[in-house]
């Protein structure tokens, strides 16, 4: 139920706000010197001369019955061009998560691992530089070294275009690794390792920060004492016994930190040319693409409302006192 | 007979030259024997234990001092061929039954850990073997428990699961970390006479720490007690316990809630007998160098 | 300490470059010369004099922008940062402490604010907004408010739980002056340290904007603006595009490590 009220809250919000806009899109749409008349009929055609609540409340409709209406600078349905793009973002999103836990929890370890030693403190300064930079800085970070400096990486696009594949789907990554279409694979991610990186950092320094401090707190207790006397070494009692434990506080804040990656996709996907919805997003308010937009901000809408359910739902399957039966 | 454990001469300091927790303490225990090691809280009962299992907490270190377990000395084993030796071999009966099993493991699981990972037993075999022990240990329906979490079960059946862990590897030596402070009285005793019942069937060797003089006489023959890291009474307990006790263990045995006798219960330790001891310590503590 | 020492040090020297810009830049930042048109930084052959940083490719001075800009960025930074700061503040000390309805529509205002995705909230504002440098500075109070609101809403309402508000209100004071007197004092440090970072974050946006070409004109000299142009003169003059970035990786870097290391200063129960 709150999710709905949130949602028509976002839906409301973004109405209000591009009716706002100065610069018409149907001007922009016709060549110069084009007739009132023809602006009039084109703007009924697209419902803009009714009110605006009246307009809201078609829109509304139209969106409960699936219909988000039609992009007027590239003249598509709304819902194909937007569903169109998610894969890429999606692929591009998760990879990034994939990356910050790994590096996350790697150095959380590690710093756990080396508590009160040097390697601590390296750990420690890592992630409050790693923390303070932004995705945007970190992307111009890697395209000037590893772009032009070191030319490892490709900077702009999500594959080459001799490559690109006839796929049934969008999530090409996917799609490639389940056809072991494994030239695609590597060109995606050579694509997508510059742009996921930059997403990851800032997110790996808060799980490593935040992991490190619950993997602290937890490698005191009872029970990993107990493990320690049983014969494991330091490091199977970390994963064994305090890892699952020390996961649970990390969950909550990484899906909240998730939502500020997905929103970054916007700027890093410009950033590097990437064919996702970030992209779309940016040309659509820059050419006033009013279906566009809405489309495009209730869809991130609906992916942070997702994230947080999953991250609910998550917990209460590793958290075993939240568990029934 | 030789000693299955024999502690001869054990400094323990948090960091070098840093408080004294262990003064130059020396025991030993016989296969198949209960020793009790009594002390008022934070006389460093509990330490002697960590530093035979080689769980010290960090910063806290042997300084000097032998710990021989059939015969080897401990401290000077590799860190890994140590904890092997003690995986094996030696096991814990921890204090809080709350906290000492992980909140998010199911319980058949952490009793046949070492069964598995340390012994490599195949987990069938394990699985077994724990629900024998828990039948040993009066928990009626093994099966149910085992796929229980923590949470779900009582304080007292959490300590009958520690006892049986403990006892699952047929350990030569069993330290029982005031295994009984936690819990209510009624079932203290049931768990005390439990420890007693299996130790006696194993035959294995139990090291007793506890505040509790009343305990002690019930279960062991012969004891340690401590004060501020230093023994300062050691013997049978038939003499300790016998007519004329160390002035300290004898107000230690006063300090014992009796329900027969309650007017010569909860005594306070007399000051002249914490400044004499408070003196011996401090004679300790000016020879003593910091290797 | 020293990161405090280290943070603030850059800060001020920002500080002064932003006044007295006019004063410090060697050259014109807006004036264009074909004939000097992507001039390597001094330590390479073929610079200019008077030219530290090199030109860009329309021949314009880099370093001269960068002091320029420091100005743009540092006045987003202190209006942006401290309007987002004083409405942030002031609703999440009226959902903390007044609770009720007040909480309830506040804190479901807040939830609506977070499902936007923050960058894209603020292109859109922007483009209603028409660009220019105060939509850019109304865009990041309108979107970042719900920092200060979030933290500040949840001290509030743990501050009114102490006796000492408790002991207030049993002495008859009214609410909002003990809203002001026991209340405010106690969430001030968090304000501060939030703001710290807050005005980071306004800089980091206000280049965001400057890239998609939507904060002030093109030919003013702003960080985004010179990132932007530097990103296409990546192959040809990499110094264009190091010089804003390195500007603004020690400003966010500052700010944030300010930040902290005020928290570390003022307050241990913040930790």
């Amino acid at each position: 139920m709150t999710t709905v009220v949130t949602l028509f809250g976002v839906a409301l919000v973004v109405f209000v706000v591009i009716r706002l806009a100065p610069g018409d899109p149907i001007a922009m749409m016709l060549p110069p010197g084009a007739d009132a008349e023809d602006m009039a009929r084109l703007r009924a055609a697209y419902g803009l001369d009714r009110s605006v609540p009246e307009q809201f409340l078609i829109w509304l409709g139209g969106v409960v019955r699936g219909d988000f209406g039609t992009s007027i600078s590239l003249r598509q349905d709304v819902g194909a061009l937007v569903l169109d793009r998610l894969p890429a973002t999606l692929e591009l999103a998760l990879l990034a998560l994939a990356i910050a836990v790994a590096i996350g929890t790697t150095l959380a370890v590690i710093g756990t691992l080396r508590r009160q030693r040097p390697a601590e403190s390296a750990v420690d300064l890592w992630n409050g530089m790693t923390l303070s930079i932004p995705d945007f800085l970190w992307g111009l970070i890697f395209i000037l070294l590893f772009g032009v400096v070191v030319p490892l990486f490709p900077v702009s696009g999500r594959i080459s275009p001799a490559l690109d594949p006839d796929y049934a789907t969008g999530f090409l990554l996917v799609e490639s690794l389940l056809r072991l279409d494994l030239r695609v694979t590597g060109d995606l991610l050579h694509h997508m390792a510059l742009p996921a990186l930059a997403l990851a950092l800032p997110l790996s320094a808060v799980i490593a920060q935040v992991l490190k401090q619950s993997l602290k707190e937890v490698m005191h207790l009872d029970y990993v004492t107990l493990a320690r006397a049983k014969g494991y070494s330091e490091i199977a009692v970390l994963f064994r016994e305090a890892l699952r434990n020390a996961v649970l506080p990390t969950l909550t804040l990484v899906g909240v930190q998730f939502t500020f990656l997905i929103g970054g996709t916007v700027i890093v996907e410009k950033l590097f040319s990437y064919g996702g919805l970030g992209n779309l997003a940016i040309d659509a308010v820059i050419n006033r693409d009013l279906p566009l937009i809405q489309g495009i901000v209730l869809l991130f809408a609906v992916l942070f409302i997702a994230t947080n359910l999953i991250v609910d739902l998550a917990y209460a399957a590793l958290n075993p006192r939240l568990r029934h039966g | 007979m030789s000693a299955l454990l024999r502690i001869e001469g054990l400094n323990v300091s948090v960091g070098r030259g840093g408080p004294r927790l262990l003064r130059d303490v020396s025991l030993s225990v016989a296969a198949g024997e209960t020793h009790g090691l009594v002390g008022e809280s934070g006389a460093g009962k509990s330490m002697i234990g960590k530093a035979i299992a080689g769980v010290l907490p960090r910063g806290i270190a042997v300084r000097s001092g032998r710990i021989l377990f059939d015969g080897q000395d401990l401290t000077a084993l590799p860190r890994r061929a140590r904890r092997r030796l003690v995986g094996e071999r030696i096991a814990i009966i921890p204090q809080d039954p709350l906290t000492a099993l992980n909140p998010c493991r199911r319980i058949g699981g952490q009793i046949t850990d070492r069964l598995v990972h340390i012994l490599g037993w195949d987990a069938g075999r394990a699985r077994a073997r724990a629900a024998e022990l828990l039948d040993e240990v009066a928990i009626r329906e093994p099966g149910r428990v085992m796929q229980a979490y923590p949470h779900e079960v009582s304080g007292g059946m959490r300590q009958r699961v520690l006892i049986a862990a403990a006892f699952a590897a047929e350990p030569a030596l069993i330290i029982a970390d005031e295994p009984t402070t936690a819990l209510d009285v009624t079932v203290q005793r049931q768990v005390l006479r439990l420890i007693g019942e299996l130790q006696a069937r194993h035959g294995t060797a139990l090291l007793f720490v506890t505040h509790d003089m009343g305990v002690v006489a019930k279960l062991c023959r012969s004891l340690s007690v401590l004060y501020a890291g230093k023994v300062v009474d050691q013997g049978p307990a038939a003499r300790i316990f016998g007519p004329d006790p160390h002035p300290y263990a004898r107000a230690l045995i006063a300090a014992t809630p009796r329900y027969d006798r309650p007017e010569e219960s909860l005594m306070p330790v007399p000051e002249a007998v914490i400044a004499a001891l408070d003196a011996e310590v401090a004679a300790a503590d000016r020879d003593w160098t910091d290797g | 300490m020293v990161r405090l020492w280290l943070a603030g040090g850059w800060l001020a020297l920002l500080l002064v470059a932003a006044v007295f810009a006019p004063w410090i830049a060697p050259q014109d930042p807006l004036a264009q010369d074909l004939f000097l048109e992507r001039l390597p930084p001094v330590w390479a052959e073929g610079h200019e004099p008077g030219y530290y940083l090199g030109t860009d490719s329309l021949g314009r001075d880099v370093l001269s922008r960068l002091i320029h800009g420091a100005r743009i960025a540092l006045i987003v930074a202190i209006l942006a940062g401290g309007a987002a700061a004083l409405i942030g503040s002031v609703l999440g000390l009226l959902a903390g402490y007044m609770g009720g309805w007040t909480d309830r529509v506040i804190g479901r205002v807040i939830d609506v604010w977070m499902s936007f995705p923050p960058v894209l909230f603020a292109i859109l504002l922007v483009a209603v907004l028409g660009t220019g440098l105060h939509s850019v500075i109304i865009a990041i109070a309108v979107i970042d408010w719900t920092r200060f609101a979030r933290v500040i809403r949840a001290e509030t309402l743990a501050q009114s739980r102490m006796d000492y508000v408790a002991s207030a209100v049993v002495i008859g004071r009214s609410r909002l002056g003990i809203l002001a007197t026991e209340v405010v004092p106690n969430v001030l440090p968090t304000i501060l340290v939030l703001l710290s970072l807050e005005m980071g974050i306004a800089v980091i946006v206000e280049a965001i904007l400057s890239f998609v070409n939507l904060s002030i004109s093109s030919d003013d000299p702003t960080w985004g603006g010179m990132i932007a142009e530097g990103r296409t003169q990546i192959h040809f003059a990499p110094w264009v595009l190091v010089a804003p970035m390195v500007a603004l990786f020690f400003t966010v870097l500052a700010f944030s490590q300010f930040g902290e290391g005020l928290k570390d200063r003022i307050d241990p129960v913040l930790r």
